[in-house]
Formats: C-alpha cells, structure tokens, sequence
C-alpha cells in the first residue's frame, strides 16, 4: 500500500511539471504582449522596457520558467503583472471560495445522482428507470453557463428569491454566503449530477446482474435489499473513482460561472488573466486547479485500493 | 425543459422560504452602485485607465471642477485671477480644507502636484496638458500662483481632469503611496478595495459642503452588461452605470427602476489607416464615410439612444460645434460613395479588412452591420476578430490594419479633447497614423489661445480639414445610459460620465 501511494505522487509530481511546461509554452505563443494588455494603447517604449524588466519578461523563456520554477518551489508565484499583487496571496484569498463552490456542487451532484440513480437500479429498463435516465441526460446535456442564465432569470428577476449574483465571505455572513452560492452550486451540480447517475446507475446495474447479486435474489432476497446489501458496495469505488473526475469537469466549468454570478474566485481569475495577458497568474491557477483534481482522485484512488484490494494488486504488476 | 427549470425554481424556493426575503435596506445604508472597469492604480500622476480616473474623481479634488455641462467652476480654488497676457493666473485656495488624513491643503500641495506632473521622470501621460507650465508658486499658503508659457485656452478644464488633481506633499513625496491608497480632499474617502470585485468609499466628513455626500458608497465592478442589469434588476445594487442600449428600455419599463440618458463625449469612429492600402487614399476615406448609414447604426446597435455624428469629431452639443462642418446625410448616400471610389480608380469596388476587437462588445457588434452597409457601395468587407490585447498590438502599435473601430469617452468633454488627442501627428491616441502640419497648427494654435470665439473657428478650420481628409470617421455619438432603482433621488447625469454627482442623491424609503 505504501509503495503504491509513494508511486502515485512521484506520478503526480512529473504530471504537474509537464502541465507546467505546456502551459508555460503556450502561454507564451498567444498574440498580445501583457505590457499591452496593462499599459494602455499609448505606452513609450522606456514603459515597456520598465516593465518587461520589473517582471522578468525580457529575459529568455527558460531563464523565465527557470526563475518561475524556483520561485514556486519557495512557495512564490511572483507578482501579477495587472494588479502588482502577490499572486500566491491573491491565490490564498479565492482558493477557498472556489473550493466552496465545488464542494456545494459536487454535493448538488451527489444529492440528485445517488437517489436517482438508487430508484432507477430497482427495476433496470423499467419505465422508472427511462424516465429517470432521460431526466439526467436533459441535466448532463445543458451547459452550466445556460442552467446558470436560466436560473438567474426566472430565481432572482421573476420570483426575487436569491440576489442574481454577488459574494459574502462564508465567515462574516454565513446565511448571505450561502443564499449567493446556492444557485452556482446548483448550475455546476446539475451537469455532474446527471453524468454521474447514469455512470452510478450503470455500475449499480451491471452489478445486479452479476452471480452474487443474482443467487442472493434466488434466496428470496428483495430488490432493495440486495441493491444495498450487495450491488452498491461493489458499485461506489467506480462511482467514487468517476466523481472524482467529475471534479475536473466542475472546475472548468466554474471559469464561466463563477463570472455570471461574481464570484471572486479561481475560475474568474482564471479569465481575467487571460483577458490581461496575466501569464503568471493564470499559470498559478491553472496549476493549483490540476493539483487539486489530481490530489483528490490520488486520494480516491487511496481509498478505493483500501476498500477493493484487487485495484492495489493491479497497478502494481 | 421550461416546465422543468420551472419545477426547479419552485423546489429551490421552497427551500429558502426559511430565509428572509431580500431587499430591505438599513437606515444609514451605503448607495450601492455597480460600474463597469475596475481602477489599476489611483494615483493621478500614474492612472492611465479611464476606470482609475472616475476613482480618483471621487476621492481627490483638482483646483477646478465640470459641472454637468462641462464648464469649469471653482472647486479646491475658490476664484481665480488671471493677467492682461493670459499668461499668468492666481489661485486663491479654498480655507479650511483638509486631506483624507486630516493634513490640511496649502499651496505646496498645488505646486507639489504640478511640478511632479510636469517632471519628465513622473511619466505623466497626460503631459501635454501641462506642456506650457512654465512655473508653479506659492504665493502664500492659501494662493498658487501658475505661468503659463503661452496662453492656454483650456486651462480650467485641464485643471479640472482627474490626472491634474491635488495630492498631499506629504505622502506623494515619500514614493507611490498613493496608487493603492490614495488620499485627497474629494467628497469621497477611501477605506478599501479589492480589483474587479469591489471599492468601499465613506463620506469625507470634513467635504467643504457641508452635507455632501449624502451617503457613503459600495461599488462593485460588473464589466458584463447583462450581469450588471440584472443586479440591477435583481435588487443586489441601487445604480448601474453605463447600461447597454439593448437593456435600457426594458428597465426603465420595468416598475421600480428609472434611467438617465444624456448625450456626452462617448463618441465612436472608424479609424482608416493612412498608410493602409487602398485606405491611404483619402478618396477611399471619404467613399467609406459616405456608404456608412449612421442612422441605421444609432436604430440597429443603440436602439435610437445614440445621435449620427455628421461631420468633425467636436459632437453638436459643443460650443465649438459649426453645423457648416457636416457634410455626409444621417443615412448616408452609397451612390456618392460609389462615385468617390470610381473617381479614385475603383469602379468596381474594393475589399477592405475591417479588424475587430471581440473582448468589446459594443464594436464587435458594428461588424456584421458595416459589412452589410459597405457592401452596398461595393466595398466588400472581410471581419477580423481578435482579442483585446492582440488587437491594440496590431492596430495601435503595429499600425497592421485597414480599417478598425473604437470608441472612446472624453473625460472633459472639451472641443480641443475631441480634436487634439484623435488626429495630432505622433499622439498617442492617432491610431490611424495621420499627420498633417497645417492641421497640427490650426489645433495648436486653439489650444493656446484664449478667446473662445477665436478658437471656435480655428477648430471650424480644422474640421473643414478632416471633412476633406478623413483620416478618421466619426459614426454616432452614443448616450450615456445610467439606470437605478427608484428609491435614487437626486442623481443628474454629467457629460464626462464622471460620477461625482453620486454625492447628491439619497434613497427614498
């Protein structure tokens, strides 16, 4: 167990690295230079050179990325080239606002597929099971953006029942924090959730459908009861595994969201950086959100191996 | 799908039937006001944005002030006094005024202020408003004393410019204190803010009116116009700033909610690069003006809250303006056009590229309907698009282009504003490249001199220039559109789109 966690994070290690270079080098072919982007349309060249110099950007890419490399490793992500901040401070201050609005999605996501996907596997290609299985291909199908717009629309301007956007922080005005993430919460948790009931609803299936489940029901067992007893147990470590990736996929989508609903977290960051030609901004978050996912689905991964010892023998042949 | 988002809505309410309903707001509740760009930097000397100087209008003072009409009046200084030449003017300063940090305001604060803007190491880059500066004197601490190497007609205004604002010695001489805390002596102080998210103001206790400003300010910064109309809508903010045409009307139809709309300096144009192909023609200039149905673009793109700009840049508005200077019809003439690219060698028409910035909205959206105008007058358009930052490299700086658009809001609403920045040989703000001495000369020559009839037709002269040349083609003059809830009272638009006049209003119960 432990050489196989002790793989997985070296494996995680150089996957972040990889990222770092990609996105280090892409970054830098985009058209539109962030002394543009920060200076205006009428900067002296004595400008630019002061400020290429001030943040690094006249010396060669792999000076930058080397300069960059070592910062990060001291915890530094260097300064953003729009606002002057610290990034790693300004980072620390949206990281946990974003990690809310996961959490409250994947939650959103977990509360709509777990049941549905429960009430589906009782009868499998039953009329329950069609109607539910399209309900969560109309919820997998819809754009987060397009749930959020429609949300905001018929919530806050129609029935004037959550403010259309807007943040509190969750520790000075927990009641007002939470009135202004249910509705992004609910945009992200919708797409997953669909995806996940059916993933959830598949595993739960296949499991009924193997000898166990089939012999317990021989011996009189109830559906429900063997659903329980027998098909979940086996069904959740794909379920978790699939989830966790699911993660990912709430991220990206929080880039859109957290902007219609103003949301000062990573994923607005995200898109400001790019409209500033903030590199180093973006890089960091881009950075902190792949480590993110990759941490949670190595912990998934963990725990899964835990729960089905199989998985543990099988990565390490 | 509608009856199950509705069914969606209806669960989510039920749900929050425990908490309170939203809306009821505190006695002493800030005015909460959404505007769009967020400031980078506050410092006078140092902003270059156009969102830093409507901070920095709230919470610095200069020695002159707009009103709404955009004519200056007294402000830090109390009156003024100026010599037979026009050249020497005394400034006598307001008493009693103090700094944000309780510091009081003398005359070394003023010649402080002056002498770093003119300083070439300051990097002002508004520094040709302070080019005939010649000297900044204290008198006494409550008299400036400033002389100008030649007359300078604008003076007042410029001294009324958020970038020629008073900052306090104090600070400002110790390093760049003030571009992330500024303090002033403007009816505004500021207590914090957090880029594009949000700036907190209070009342400045000590404001030299007394009673003014009414309440203190939260503003959020909402650069989607969608999104800011339905904070506005949605309660979350009183006052949204720089509404888009197309939500407008649908708010101020909507009980609860007025608007204000007054014509400014928000002016847009085509810019036609002079050294561009076939756009280096001046004929071609004019063919392109002449097919442009300005009318349709102030319907179509405004939705009627916009007035067609017929001939110079100066809008009619102005005490410059000459209506002998208009000389295309509002909905344009394709056949005049097409007579004027025949005359220039192209009976057949051309193609031009028009090259568009996609993080604007409001020029992205001129693209199809130009396309469709020119088209008309055989000019057939090919769209480029691009970001922001890729399109200034290509357009400003690399000057890689035929023809663009822009738009831009002058914050003094000034005649030699309109006219000096736009077209001046190597300003800043000529993107199409044009320089032309006699033209230089003529705005020059308003610029410095005093009288106002005089200048009126030297811009005549010089706008009787552009009509020929179009080195640029002005298109419409767009309103600037404010909405807020009902409860707003006492909010006048100004033509700068400055916001200073958010002091005098109150809520409503």
């Amino acid at each position: 167990m432990f050489s196989y966690i002790a793989k997985r994070i070296v494996g995680l290690v150089v996957s972040l690295l990889v990222v770092s270079i990609v996105l280090f080098v892409s970054l830098s072919v985009i058209p539109g230079k962030a002394s543009t982007a920060a200076l205006g349309t009428t900067p002296t060249p004595e400008a630019i050179a002061a400020f290429n110099a001030r943040y690094g950007l006249d010396q060669p890419l792999y000076v930058q990325y080397a300069d960059w490399l070592g910062g990060v490793l001291q915890g530094d992500f260097g300064r953003s080239v729009q606002s002057d901040v610290s990034i790693s401070a300004e980072i620390a201050k949206r990281f946990p606002i974003t990690l809310e609005l996961t959490l409250l999605a994947i939650l959103v996501a977990l509360a709509i597929s777990v049941p549905l996907a429960l009430l589906a596997s009782r009868r499998a290609n039953g009329t329950l099971d069609f109607a539910l299985s399209g309900l969560a291909l109309v919820g997998l199908s819809m754009p987060a953006f397009a749930v959020a717009t429609a949300l905001v629309l018929v919530v806050s301007l129609q029935l004037h029942w959550l403010p259309p956007g807007g943040y509190r922080p969750l520790l000075t005005d927990p009641v007002q924090n939470l009135r202004l993430m249910i509705m992004p919460a609910i945009s992200l948790g919708v797409v997953s959730g669909g995806v996940m009931m059916r993933i959830f609803r598949a595993s739960l299936a296949s499991a009924m459908e193997q000898g166990f489940a089939m012999i317990s029901r021989s011996r009189g067992a109830s559906t429900g009861r063997v659903l329980v007893r027998h098909a979940v147990p086996v069904a959740v470590v794909p379920f978790m595994t699939f989830s966790a990736m699911e993660l990912g996929a709430i991220f990206g989508g929080a880039l859109i969201v957290e902007r219609i609903f103003q949301l000062p977290g990573l994923g607005s960051l995200v898109l400001l950086s790019i409209e500033s030609r903030d590199f180093r901004t973006l890089q960091a978050a881009a950075l902190l959100i792949a480590a993110f996912v990759m941490v949670v689905n190595l912990l998934v991964d963990v725990v899964a191996a835990w729960i089905d010892p199989r998985l543990r023998r099988l990565s390490a042949q | 799908m509608r009856a199950f988002l509705g069914a969606f809505a209806i669960l989510i309410g039920l749900a929050l039937g425990l908490f309170p309903i939203m809306g009821a707001q505190a006695e002493d509740a800030p005015l909460r006001v959404a505007l769009v760009d967020s400031p980078q930097g506050f410092d006078p000397a140092l902003a270059v944005v156009g969102a830093s100087h409507q901070a920095i209008d709230l919470i610095f003072s200069g020695l002159t002030r707009l009103d709404n009409n955009s004519d200056p009046q007294p402000d830090l200084a109390e009156s003024w006094t100026t010599d037979e030449t026009g050249t020497v003017y005394t400034f006598k300063l307001r008493s009693g005024v103090k700094f944000h940090d309780g510091q009081p305001l003398t005359a070394d604060d003023v010649v402080f202020t002056f002498e770093r803007l003119m300083d070439p190491k300051t990097g002002y880059a508004y520094a040709t408003q302070v080019e005939s500066f010649k000297a900044v004197r204290a008198v006494d601490p409550q008299t400036v004393e400033i002389t100008l190497s030649k007359p300078t007609g604008p003076l007042l205004t410029f001294l009324a410019f958020p970038g020629n604002f008073i900052v306090p010695k104090h600070i400002g001489a110790a390093g760049d204190g003030l571009t992330t805390k500024p303090v002033g002596t403007g009816p505004y102080v500021f207590v914090s803010y957090s880029p594009n998210q949000e700036m907190i103001l209070k009342r400045n206790p000590d404001y030299y009116v007394a009673g003014y400003p009414k309440l203190d300010l939260d503003i959020k910064y909402i650069p989607d116009d969608t999104e800011r109309t339905n904070a506005l809508l949605g309660g979350t903010i009183d006052f949204a700033s720089r509404v888009a045409p197309k939500d407008f009307d649908q708010i101020v139809g909507t009980p609860g909610f007025k608007g204000s709309e007054t014509i400014g300096g928000r002016w847009y144009s085509l810019l036609t690069n002079v050294e561009g192909k076939l756009v280096d023609n001046p004929l071609v200039r004019k063919a392109i003006s002449f097919a442009v149905d300005r009318q349709a673009m102030v319907d179509v793109l405004f939705f009627g809250h916009a007035e067609p700009m017929l001939g110079g840049p100066i809008p009619n508005w102005s005490w410059a303006y000459d209506p002998a200077t208009d000389m295309v019809p509002p909905t344009g003439d394709v056949e005049k056009a097409k007579a004027l690219l025949a005359e220039a060698g192209y009976p057949n028409g051309i193609d031009i590229d028009v090259t568009l910035s996609s993080s604007w909205r409001n020029l992205l959206e001129q693209g199809p309907l130009l396309k469709e105008m020119l088209a008309k007058a055989n000019i057939r358009v090919n769209l480029l698009s691009m970001e922001n930052p890729r399109w200034v490299e290509e357009v400003w700086v690399g000057g890689k282009y035929q023809v663009a658009n822009n738009y831009w809001l002058s914050p003094l609403a000034d005649p030699d504003d309109f006219i000096y920045l736009s077209y001046k040989c190597k300003s800043g703000m000529n993107a199409q490249r044009y320089c032309n001495a006699k033209f230089d000369d003529l705005v020059e020559q308003a610029r410095y001199t005093s009288d106002k009839a005089a200048r009126k037709a030297l811009y005549t002269e010089a706008t009787r220039i552009l009509d020929e040349e179009l080195p640029l083609i002005p298109t419409v003059n767009a309103a600037i559109l404010d909405a807020f809830s009902d409860k707003v009272v006492g909010w006048e638009p100004m033509r700068t789109g400055m916001y200073r006049n958010l002091g005098a209003v109150s809520l409503a119960n």
